[in-house]
């Protein structure tokens, strides 16, 4: 009996255990299929196949004639594609016309837009979990949302018209896909769908692009350097002025002339109703200022340059957790004009004489290469606005391109526009002039996915933002915080006729600094660099931080008469490619050699081979946007070789040595010289440069981009070219301990033979098959860092050195991101472009990344032309 | 272990009222539509709904959990299918859900961790049911 109720027992316990055991997995199964877990998305919806991810199937499919209702239009608006995706929108009037560009964006763009809006609005984390907690406080830290939201506050006339009717178009799309239910997949995966466009986004996605552009730490690394190599050393070698030889654009003669005050909120970028006055109020009122002293409760001095380092390294390491690109790293764009002789005419008459009438353009602006790219091209029309070029999704406008007056691209002007200063801080004030006064405190909930949300308090003083507490408080002054009328300037220069417009249109542009490259139909060329070039008082050291005691305080801009600029010079000829554009006579600081001024080697063979290959034409243009010839190997190679003449070389090595010997300095794919090259070089910046590292323990791990020995690293690639031709008996070639190889010559050597025993073991004893491009490619990610959505790697040619500059290391994920040549012959405008993308961010779609083999092969397409159909494929908007 | 008068757990099968081949496949069909179509309208669960019906109805035909599960996995085959007949790209689309779902980029992978969402949901489905559901004791109880 006993038994068997024990076998009663147990099943009855058995069976209680399965239903518990059901139950409890059943609801697990369906609160995670529904609810998500963590960073887990809720799996159910996300992967339902009537209603989930799989939707995004439909914008892979090609597009279609159709037509399309889109509220808020005033008159039918015509957008048509070509076979290959580029666009043209026609359009009765400038409000439709925006309306139609933002529904187009968002149409291909969306989730790409969103993740920028998210970006520079610090909701990265809420899309993506904890891993994107660092990025979003540190840029609603810096301000970009609340300089959008100053920015938008004061932007009036057409610039607001444009961005309430932009974001007008993109609502619409996004209200048409969530009546469809067919949203990207991202949303559908992540189960959070994009809020309502509002202008203060597309300001933002302007405040993300200013930050990748001109957003440095410049004065962080050279802070850790100086503390780690000792000042001097660091002045030295890394100088306001580059060691090798230069070719600015402008050189002179300069005007000197009164700093231009800057704009309310340039450094405080407080958000509205709240941000302190340019003199904030004393705290207590009127109570007499209390200078500082030691022990009195403040917890550092501002010209503590231990602390000053401490605080330094500890935003350095902030910047490193940043998702890649985030902040400006490298050089590498370009863009030239020449006019009259210079060149070629072809066709056309209009009586004029030779010469007038003829212009010519190269642009291709060297970003981040991701899919989708950052660049949506496209044709405008409607009265008046007759524009063609790449446009930014998110912004109204085209940022590069032509009108059927003139055309224009961009090249960074680098120049330092981010001002770090070490702040005494007591409790809630902090010292400035003389007294103590309050910061301003703004309060901030960062949403987590899968996480507790975070609370952030943003400190800021007059100077702006306080970054990092550690060590010492430490707030950043950033041009880029101060509002600019970028959009405004955006709809002037599209719309101008001539240079004089062109300029004018500028005077509001504040940031990112750009080099404006201009040519017309009249045969006229330009460039100007408007932007704010932010001065100190002699005496301080803006290429440090500076104590916030008010002493260094940015006391004006460079006005705009004064800034870098030439008009049809007698050369014919403009070149910019990120080398510094003004020489040693400018009166006015711009920033140093590490400021991210390229080393100048693109901007000297640019000029050089433009020159010798007048008259020009489209297609010397586009043969030197794909020139890949490294110009620091042409400076160098000789000395090297002069060096290995008199050295005992080894029979490995003699084979190495020919290579070299008949290289012609490109860096193809398929040149074995090239991955000598390019291998020495850098283990003979390796040679001199390290010990010296490893002597002074410089924390490279802090940011590798601004303080690793490697090529690259403008300053040093500057010193040591500069070194090895005039100087090679530098006491830097001798080491810390003084038994260094003692010159330039023995230095190349020694880097050499170890170049030379690295290639022997990682590619075998073959030295013509050390090809480039089994060492060097190039890959453009996915913006979502997703595997297998990118483009690459695959083996190409380039280097950072090249007009077709590939960086980011051996695999470049940075370059030519667009090119673009326009010509103008007796007045009549042709124009082509390509870039390595294609139009729409779908995978899926035969838009992904139809246009990168005609990238990769140095081919372009015609520009789609203003107010005619880019191809077959036509949609009629409607209200 | 009965003659010791001791319980079954598992429910004897019924002798009558076996469906056919026919009724088999006219139940696969109906279930695979219902999935298919309530998949259509956002109604991810329906195929846990599906496994706690196949549940009870396993108490007079066991094949139904088996059933169940096939019919749902079909029922969300079918709107895939659907995507590729009406020439939507339903494997870059796959591949591209694994890529930003960080697994590795391979349709496949979307496509067996979709199926298998439907196939788990049936099956707990039907446990949750069986488990619940009271057992008759055969003897001596």
């Amino acid at each position: 009996m006993w038994i068997r109720d024990r076998r009663v027992g147990r099943w009855r316990l058995r069976s209680v255990l399965n239903a518990v055991a059901a139950a409890v997995v059943s609801a697990a199964l369906l609160g995670v299929l529904g609810f998500g877990y963590g960073t887990i998305p809720a799996l159910g919806p996300a992967l339902d196949p009537g209603r989930g991810a799989w939707t995004s199937a439909s914008g892979g499919q090609p597009a279609g004639s159709q037509a399309l209702r889109v509220p808020g239009l005033t008159t039918p608006v015509s957008v048509s594609f070509s076979g290959q995706g580029l666009a043209s929108i026609d359009a009765a009037n400038t409000h439709d016309l925006f309306v139609a560009l933002g529904y187009v964006h968002a149409k291909f763009r969306l989730s790409e837009m969103d993740l920028e809006r998210r970006l520079g609005e610090g909701r990265l984390a809420q899309l993506a979990g904890p891993s994107d907690l660092s990025s979003d406080e540190f840029e609603l830290r810096l301000g970009l949302l609340r300089t959008a939201q100053n920015e938008w506050a004061r932007t009036t006339g057409p610039a607001r018209a444009a961005l309430l009717a932009y974001a007008q178009g993109v609502n619409d799309d996004i209200a048409a896909v969530r009546a469809a239910g067919d949203w990207p997949a991202v949303f559908t995966l992540t189960g959070t769908y994009p809020a309502p466009w509002t202008p203060v986004d597309s300001l933002v996605i302007q405040g993300v692009l200013t930050q990748e552009l001109d957003y440095t730490t410049g004065p962080l690394d050279e802070a850790v350097l100086a503390r780690t190599l000792g000042a001097a050393r660091t002045t030295d070698w890394l100088p306001v002025l580059a060691k090798n030889a230069q070719t600015p654009y402008d050189p002179g003669p300069y005007v000197k002339a009164p700093l231009t005050p800057v704009a309310p909120d340039a450094a405080s970028s407080a958000p509205l109703g709240g941000r302190p006055p340019r003199t904030p109020p004393l705290v207590g009122g009127a109570a007499p200022p209390t200078p500082p002293r030691a022990g009195s409760g403040t917890r550092a001095r501002s010209d503590d340059h231990n602390a000053v380092a401490v605080a330094a390294a500890s935003l350095l390491d902030q910047l490193s957790q940043l998702p890649a690109n985030q902040i400006h790293q490298y050089p590498d764009s370009n863009a030239w004009a020449a006019n009259g002789p210079a060149v070629r005419r072809i066709g056309g008459s209009g009586g004029q004489p030779p010469g007038k009438g003829t212009a010519l353009l190269g642009g291709d602006p060297h970003l981040p290469q991701t899919e989708p790219s950052v660049w949506y091209e496209v044709a405008l029309s409607a009265p008046g606005y007759q524009v063609s070029g790449v446009s930014v999704p998110g912004l109204p406008g085209i940022l590069l391109g032509h009108n059927p007056n003139i055309a224009w691209s961009l090249t960074d002007t680098q120049n330092a526009a981010t001002r770090y200063y070490a702040e005494r801080v007591r409790g809630d004030s902090y010292y400035w002039r003389g007294a103590w006064r309050p910061m301003t405190v703004v309060h901030y909930t960062i949403p987590v996915r899968g996480g507790a949300t975070v609370n952030l308090a943003v400190d800021i003083t007059v100077h702006g933002p306080i970054m990092t507490q550690a060590g010492q408080q430490m707030a950043v002054d950033w041009m880029g915080n101060v509002p600019s009328d970028d959009i405004a300037a955006l709809f002037g220069i599209n719309e101008a006729t001539d240079f004089t417009q062109f300029r004018a249109a500028l005077t509001g542009w504040r940031a990112p600094t750009q080099n404006f490259v201009y040519a017309d139909k009249a045969g006229n060329i330009g460039v100007i660099a408007p932007g704010y070039y932010p001065q100190v008082a002699a005496g301080c050291q803006p290429w440090l931080p500076m104590p916030g005691s008010g002493a260094c305080d940015v006391t004006g801009v460079i006005p705009f008469q004064a800034e870098p600029q030439v008009y049809d010079p007698p050369s014919h000829l403009i070149v910019t490619a990120n080398q510094r554009p003004v020489t040693a006579a400018y009166p006015y600081y711009i920033g140093t050699s590490a400021d991210f001024y390229d080393p100048g080697y693109r901007a000297s063979y640019a000029y050089k081979y433009l020159a010798s290959h007048e008259p020009l034409s489209a297609a010397s243009v586009a043969a030197l946007q794909n020139n890949v010839t490294d110009s620091l190997a042409s400076r160098v190679l000789p000395s090297l070789l002069t060096a290995l003449g008199t050295a005992s070389l080894s029979s490995s090595e003699r084979p190495v040595v020919s290579l070299l010997s008949s290289w012609n300095y490109a860096m193809d794919a398929g040149s074995a010289a090239a991955t000598v090259w390019w291998t020495f070089w850098d283990d003979y910046l390796t040679t001199v440069f390290e010990p010296w590292w490893k002597a002074g323990k410089v924390p490279v791990g802090r940011d590798v981009n601004g303080l690793a020995v490697a090529p690259g690293q403008a300053p040093l690639d500057e010193d040591l070219e500069a070194w090895t031709l005039n100087d090679p008996s530098n006491p830097a070639f001798r080491g810390p301990s003084g038994r260094g190889p003692g010159s330039a010559p023995a230095a190349m050597v020694a880097a050499f033979r170890q170049a030379v025993t690295h290639l022997y073991a990682k590619f075998g004893g073959s030295p013509p098959t050390w090809t480039w491009g089994r060492e060097h490619a190039r890959s453009f990610p996915s913006v979502e860092d997703a595997a297998g959505l990118g483009y690459g790697p695959r083996a190409a040619s380039g280097d950072p050195f090249s007009e077709d500059a590939a960086d980011g290391g051996l695999t470049a994920t940075t370059g030519p991101s667009w090119r673009m040549i326009v010509s103008f012959d007796a007045g009549a405008l042709s124009a082509v472009g390509v870039y390595p993308g294609g139009q729409s961010e779908n995978p899926a779609s035969p838009w992904y990344t139809n246009l990168v083999p005609l990238w990769w092969d140095g081919q372009y397409l015609p520009l789609p032309v203003p107010g005619a159909p880019a191809g077959s494929i036509q949609w009629r908007l409607n209200d | 272990m009965t003659d010791q008068g001791v319980v079954s757990a598992e429910p004897r099968p019924a002798a009558r009222g076996v469906p056919g081949p026919l009724g088999w496949a006219a139940a696969f069909v109906v279930l695979a539509a219902v999935v298919a179509a309530t998949a259509e309208a956002g109604a991810w669960f329906v195929p846990f709904i599906v496994g706690v019906a196949a549940g009870v109805a396993s108490l007079r035909w066991r094949r139904m959990v088996v059933l169940a599960v096939f019919a749902s996995v079909a029922g969300w085959a079918v709107p895939l299918w659907a995507l590729a007949l009406r020439g939507l790209p339903a494997g870059t689309t796959a591949r591209a859900i694994a890529g930003l779902a960080g697994l590795p980029p391979y349709a496949a992978v979307t496509i067996v961790a979709t199926l298998l969402l439907a196939a788990l949901q049936a099956l707990a489905g039907a446990w949750l049911t069986r488990a619940l559901l009271p057992r008759r004791q055969v003897s001596g109880a």
